[in-house]
């Protein structure tokens, strides 16, 4: 194996996509900018290729990719989703490698401050944006849980929905693309959320709208949770209209599990977010949208651990697709309106 | 003027011509004289028009025009009242303003090449020894020079302060900050203009009196000065470097568009005057200020960079860059355009005086400018066949009997103050309602202040308040007092770098006042109305310049 297998965010950047993928990438530009964003180091995309190689599981993804005969039938892809799957997670992570990322990780939990194993997410970055595709494990502690789930979201490029866009654009599963891993500190979240910088319905860029729920963004990005909802203007950073949701559930990490819990009654009259909150919140995604000189849709934290403004944490980020173009006005003609607002 | 005139004002016809009459306090808080009215009427309204229609500027073609008494200008926007007229010329104006985002620097630069190129004969002219006739046809040549000079004046200053107009507007939408606002006014600071470099230049003067040991002679009144070191070394040296000062930037008169005012190259005492206001104190750098305006100005468009949505970019940027020609050009024109035609047109005018003294058409030179220049004309051939000295005295008697008289702000049959500004700020022309006739402040009586007016720059002071009614009386400017005056003009630039602050009766964002303070990073208040008649010389105040709010300390 040439060169190394798990690269911090410091060590990465936007430029980095093929090496670590885009998530990973992004991580490690936004820690150069400065951009309050969970500890964490990448494991490279050649890190997976290494894997599937050296412990012969490609070799056998092909043999059993013959031996399942037309794929067409959506419930045989199920079937040997899961046989690849289970087959790749029972490899044994080459020695070498394995001991890169346990001594990173052994890193990383000296470095958090917290005695013992720190608990990490295990999460899935492709070298283009697939949002939602392959999987993200939370709350991860220890070696042993780290190398499991690791190995877990390296077989989700096999996953049903993967093996299905193969099969229909006629690419041979073995070289579904290796992806790259992040494995991120977890944010104690007191509250989390997500961010548009740009309305995702009207395409107006006046305002950052923030969702937010109590407990993990979980709630929010999987849709579940009717969240509260803040509309904070970009020039002042004040909210400028809220919603208050139900949130009459939560997703908490408990134990290893992530799980649902009701939101008690009190929890769930109050809102998640603070004026002063929103508004660094609103911040960090005008920061985002500046650098990336596109709107974005970003993922946040408020940590329970920290005080603000030091709670508040970026978990993600991504240009926001479909709206931007079908709204967006060329220079003349936001020339022409403001000639006409003045004149 | 003094006599019946079409360019008199006769409040019974012109009240009747346009909605509202609005004093003009540019440039000088002096009064104009005969000649200084006269070119004014011939050029100002033509300029104005010209650029208007050249530019297609929506909502204003220019201004009209008439003289108050002898003593000031009085304008009218024209304001275009016509929905669809507003529409032709706003979408053509949109292309020229898009053109010029890129081209106004080049531009600005080739027409001072130009007009530069033009001014070289009338630099080297020989007025001293011209004869009469001579003089009347260079008068003649001075004005045709004049309407180009006057053209190029007004398509820079309709250029460069609608970006700026536009820049405001933009930035109260996204940003919510205009020019009340520090990081605005920041934004477009850090120009260098020849005003500026010329100021530089008189500061190095001030340098090099301390290093030759001259100090003790420039104690003395100004006037004293050059001939209390002439036939010295230091001297000598100090007075040849002046001298080179001169050619340079010496074709000016010491108030602008009144022609009668000294020439700095014909005496002397007005740039040691500015001298002697720099060596008042040590430790002013104008070039650590430059630095610090630049650097102030790369924070602030590094802040909003940021945080503006980046579709919007690139409107940002262009309109940026339009608006940070405003402040330049605004006070670069001066040099370029008014101070080279009024020092010719100064020189050749009394020239003829002298001619006509000899001739015992007139007493003294000077009252040459109680005459228009083309009576002065006229006459050049035979002066000695005119006696003019009753004419004179009559006109001089006529003018101390209207200034006792006072002037209005404005002048309206059927509109009140407000209405009247209002109706002003329709007009959407940034030359008057930055420059000429400025904004009507809002009263603001949560602040509790003393006195209000608008803002000029951001920033708060106080010290001791400093009354000056007119620039022979600069001198009395110390270090650390507010300047209290009727407004300003481009020979008092010198004390901005002396005072702590400013309050002025009239003027607007881009008075000279305001732009000086903003350069020199200071606090700016204008178009208070009333700050030389309410604040008493000496009296301790603080002023906030961002709320235009002035707080008189002592009221004993």
């Amino acid at each position: 194996m040439d060169g190394k297998q798990a690269l911090w965010f410091e060590e990465i950047g936007q430029e980095s996509f093929n090496l670590v993928g885009k998530k990973n990438a992004n991580l490690g530009e936004l820690t150069k900018l400065g951009i309050p964003v969970p500890r964490g180091f990448a494991v490279t995309i050649k890190a997976e290729e290494a894997f599937l190689n050296e412990t012969g599981a490609l070799q056998t993804i092909r043999d059993m990719v013959s031996q399942a005969g037309d794929l067409r039938n959506i419930s045989k892809q199920a079937k040997l989703s899961e046989a690849i799957r289970s087959m790749v997670e029972s490899k044994e992570i080459p020695a070498a490698m394995k001991a890169e990322i346990l001594n990173d990780y052994h890193e990383l939990s000296a470095k958090s401050g917290k005695s013992g194993a720190v608990a990490v997410s295990v999460r899935s970055a492709g070298s283009q944006s697939h949002p939602g595709q392959y999987e993200t494990v939370l709350n991860v502690t220890g070696d042993k849980q780290l190398l499991s789930m690791l190995k877990k979201v390296w077989s989700s490029i096999f996953n049903k929905i993967t093996i299905a866009k193969l099969v229909q654009k006629g690419i041979p599963i073995d070289q579904s693309p290796a992806i790259g891993v992040g494995i991120v500190e977890m944010v104690n979240a007191r509250c989390a959320g997500v961010g548009f910088t740009i309305h995702p319905i009207s395409g107006d860029l006046a305002n950052v709208i923030i969702e937010s729920t109590w407990g993990l963004g979980e709630g929010v990005v999987g849709g579940k949770i009717n969240t509260d909802r803040f509309v904070v203007d970009k020039a002042s950073l004040k909210i400028v209209d809220k919603t208050l949701g139900e949130k009459k559930l939560q997703v908490i990490a408990e134990g290893n599990q992530v799980i649902e819990k009701e939101v008690p009654p009190e929890k769930q009259a109050v809102y998640t977010l603070s004026e002063e909150e929103a508004g660094a919140i609103a911040k960090i995604g005008m920061e985002l949208e500046a650098h990336f000189k596109e709107p974005q849709d970003f993922e946040w934290a408020v940590d329970d651990s920290w005080k603000f403004p030091n709670n508040i944490f970026l978990l993600q980020t991504r240009p926001v697709v479909g709206v931007k173009d079908q709204k967006k006005k060329t220079m003349e003609e936001q020339l022409g309106e403001l000639l006409e607002r003045l004149f | 003027m003094y006599e019946a005139s079409p360019f008199e004002f006769v409040e019974e016809i012109d009240t009747k011509l346009t909605p509202a009459w609005f004093v003009d306090n540019t440039h000088k808080p002096e009064l104009a004289d005969a000649v200084g009215m006269n070119w004014a009427a011939d050029l100002s309204p033509y300029g104005f028009g010209w650029a208007a229609e050249k530019l297609s500027f929506p909502t204003c073609r220019g201004i009209i025009w008439r003289c108050y008494k002898n003593l000031r200008f009085m304008i009218s926007p024209l304001v275009i009242e016509d929905p669809e007229e507003i529409k032709r010329r706003r979408e053509k104006f949109r292309d020229v303003i898009i053109w010029l985002a890129d081209n106004f620097g080049p531009e600005w630069e080739k027409l001072k090449t130009e007009i530069m190129e033009r001014y070289q004969p009338f630099r080297e002219f020989d007025y001293a020894n011209a004869t009469a006739i001579q003089l009347a046809r260079m008068i003649a040549d001075i004005r045709h020079l004049a309407y180009r000079m006057i053209e190029i004046h007004f398509w820079a200053l309709y250029g460069s302060l609608s970006f700026y107009s536009l820049f405001q507007e933009f930035c109260r939408e996204e940003f919510g900050i205009d020019g009340s606002n520090k990081d605005f006014n920041d934004m477009l600071g850090g120009l260098d203009s020849k005003i500026l470099q010329g100021e530089r230049e008189l500061w190095k003067l001030a340098n090099m009196v301390r290093k030759l040991g001259l100090l003790k002679q420039f104690a003395a009144p100004a006037r004293e000065v050059a001939p209390a070191i002439r036939g010295t070394a230091n001297g000598d040296k100090w007075l040849a470097a002046l001298s080179d000062f001169l050619d340079e930037y010496g074709f000016r008169c010491e108030l602008c568009w009144v022609q009668a005012s000294p020439c700095w190259r014909d005496d002397l005492c007005y740039a040691i005057e500015k001298v002697q206001h720099y060596l008042k104190r040590e430790d002013f750098d104008p070039f650590k200020q430059m630095e610090q305006t630049k650097e102030n100005r790369d924070i602030a468009v590094a802040k909003y960079r940021k945080i503006i949505s980046p579709d919007k970019r690139e409107l940002f940027e262009l309109l940026l860059k339009g608006a940070q020609y405003a402040d330049m050009v605004n006070q670069e024109h001066d040099f370029y355009c008014e101070m080279h035609c009024d020092a010719f047109l100064h020189m050749a005018v009394l020239e003829l005086g002298k001619r006509f003294a000899q001739a015992g058409t007139i007493d003294d030179p000077y009252d040459v400018f109680y005459l228009y220049i083309d009576e002065s004309r006229k006459m050049a051939p035979a002066p000695e066949r005119w006696h003019l000295q009753s004419l004179i005295n009559k006109r001089k008697a006529k003018a101390k009997e209207d200034l006792a008289k006072g002037i209005p702000d404005v002048i309206s049959e059927t509109m009140s103050k407000e209405e009247a500004y209002d109706w002003m700020v329709r007009s959407r022309d940034p030359n008057i309602i930055y420059t000429l006739v400025g904004e009507l402040p809002k009263a603001q009586p949560e602040l509790g202040a003393d006195i209000i007016g608008m803002p000029g720059a951001t920033g708060i002071a106080e010290g001791p308040a400093c009354l000056i009614m007119t620039g022979e009386d600069l001198d009395k400017v110390k270090t650390g007092d507010i300047l209290i005056a009727p407004t300003t003009g481009i020979s008092w630039t010198t004390v901005f770098a002396l005072v702590k602050g400013a309050v002025l009766d009239r003027g607007g964002a881009l008075s000279h006042a305001a732009i000086a303070c903003r350069e020199y990073g200071i606090p700016c208040i204008v178009n208070t109305f009333v700050g030389t008649s309410q604040i008493k010389d000496g009296q301790r105040i603080r002023i906030d310049g961002a709320r235009g709010a002035v707080y008189i300390l002592d009221k004993s």
